[in-house]
């Protein structure tokens, strides 16, 4: 970090290809779809890289970086709000299908709860359950108060729960 | 204790982020367990990475961002970007940001130069007078003064410049109101608190406003002469609200931007398009509509700012032809165009 820091242009390629992943799936969860998570994704990598000789270390650099991510996807999407939105489709398994599909299907079907979740829940609740900020953080990164982000993980989760319970199957299991 | 409130505990516990009493008091709960199980499973099924985009794709996007990395210029020793500035009202903002990760850092000075590398054009660094800025800065110093005068004499009667302050403002001190009696804890007390700190600036904006009603109750003749321009007004401010409306409604609290830099004196405007930290969206805008001159001008940067006490708005737009940009700054009650 320290190297990338000092202009180390080995250590910034290193740093970046070490958190894309995790940087890209905050940013699909947020976004709701691939276009604007790549979009999104690419101004958070470039915003990272020219604030990274300003970057203090008074946050760990994931927690700073997922901030740059969502706010970075946020504004993606916001300029993208006044365009019509392709809809993804769950599609429907079918009995032949091998357990990959299933776990396709099962991938969509999370994408599409998560996406039907109010701005307000989904991004604590992503913060949370696929970054694994804890609630000071989430609070720092979302600039809400912590018994705010408290309050809407738990009420988001509960929609989750409820829009993934609409989708039970017949034998009482959850077939997001 | 509410569904919703049972919920916090349970989804707190799972966290890891319950008081003990609070551990204690799901953990003597089967109910209590049940539903921390319930939470849990959603949590685990969120917690599955989505499917990534592809290697060419992540190739490109790290590929681009060692190509940003590679224009800072960076020789191992200092940040160049920062190094060579004199000591601005918004590089001290910059450097006193106790957490650099606030808010996205684009440099809309390397974006425009992108742009203008696109399309062949001249890079923004060489900044000159485009033709189109002329006319667009007349429009812009004609349409915000009829706005302002419009603003002013609507400030004499009933004041619907503020409706979307006021609404934002009553937005967020609901919401944080309600999260307070949700979460009934010390946090939610906490929350409500800050939330009512941020409300500070009111008073300042509410100074302003004093003064512009003083200024009118001097200035008579010009009450007939308005009376166009402030039926405009009122259409305009009302657009505002039901902006803000719809945001309150659609993401549940509408959070004002609050004045994101603080500048004691005028700004060097061109100094500013240099050193802009973070361009923000401007849905929230309250000049946006305003701002809609013409299709060319894309508005690349916008950011909430206080100029000696004036709520107002930056805006940098950008020439898509030659990427050469300009920067606007608008009194945010009345879109006018604020004057060193």
């Amino acid at each position: 970090m320290r190297r990338a820091q000092h202009g180390d242009r080995g250590a910034v390629d290193q740093l970046l290809g070490r958190h894309y992943d995790r940087l890209y799936a905050v940013c699909r969860r947020v976004a709701g779809n691939d276009a604007d998570a790549a979009d999104g994704c690419q101004e958070a990598l470039l915003a990272i890289v020219r604030g990274l000789p300003r970057f203090d270390g008074r946050s760990s650099f994931s927690t700073w970086s997922y901030r740059v991510a969502t706010n970075a996807c946020l504004d993606e999407i916001r300029r993208r709000n006044r365009r019509p939105v392709a809809v993804m489709e769950t599609p429907e398994p079918t009995s032949d299908q091998p357990a990959m599909d299933q776990r396709l299907t099962d991938r969509l079907a999370i994408d599409e709860a998560v996406g039907q979740l109010p701005e307000e829940f989904r991004l604590p609740v992503v913060l949370r359950d696929l970054a694994g900020l804890d609630y000071a953080k989430i609070a720092e990164t979302l600039q809400i108060p912590p018994g705010t982000v408290r309050s809407r993980i738990a009420r988001g989760r509960r929609q989750l729960s409820e829009i993934l319970g609409n989708q039970t199957g017949p034998d009482g299991r959850h077939t997001p | 204790m509410t569904d919703d409130e049972l919920d916090a505990l349970a989804s707190a516990y799972l966290d890891g982020e319950a008081t003990p009493e609070e551990v204690a008091l799901v953990e003597r709960d089967p109910a209590l367990l049940a539903r921390v199980e319930e939470l849990r499973a959603v949590g685990d099924l969120v917690a599955q990475p989505p499917a990534g985009p592809g290697d060419a794709v992540r190739a490109a996007q790290l590929a681009a961002a060692m190509a940003a990395f590679d224009d800072l210029g960076l020789d191992g020793t200092a940040d160049p970007a920062t190094a060579e500035l004199p000591a601005t009202p918004v590089a001290d903002a910059v450097s006193d940001d106790p957490d650099p990760g606030g808010a996205p850092v684009v440099d809309l000075a390397s974006r425009s130069r992108k742009r203008a590398q696109t399309n062949g054009a001249v890079p923004a660094r060489t900044r000159r007078m485009p033709a189109w800025l002329p006319a667009a800065a007349v429009f812009v110093l004609i349409g915000g003064g009829l706005l302002f005068i419009a603003g002013q004499s609507n400030l004499g009667g009933s004041d619907d410049s503020g409706d979307e302050t006021a609404t934002a403002d009553f937005a967020t001190e609901e919401a944080a109101e309600n999260d307070a009696v949700d979460s009934g804890d010390a946090a939610g007390q906490a929350a409500r608190a800050e939330s009512l700190a941020e409300s500070a600036p009111a008073a300042a904006e509410e100074e302003v406003l004093e003064e512009a009603e003083a200024a009118i109750a001097t200035d008579d003749a010009m009450e007939d002469d308005a009376m166009e321009e402030e039926a405009m007004a009122d259409e305009a401010a009302e657009d505002a609200d039901a902006e803000a409306q719809e945001l309150a409604g659609d993401g549940g609290d509408f959070v004002p931007e609050n004045p994101i830099l603080l500048f004691t004196e005028f700004p060097d405007l061109d100094r500013v398009l240099d050193d802009i930290p973070a361009p923000r969206n401007a849905e929230t805008s309250n000049c946006l509509a305003d701002l809609e001159i013409d299709e060319p001008l894309d508005p690349v940067g916008y950011l909430p700012v206080e100029v000696t006490g004036i709520p107002a708005e930056l805006f940098v737009i950008a020439n898509p032809e030659d990427g050469v940009e300009i920067a606007l700054l608008l009194d945010v009650r009345t879109c006018a165009p604020l004057e060193p």
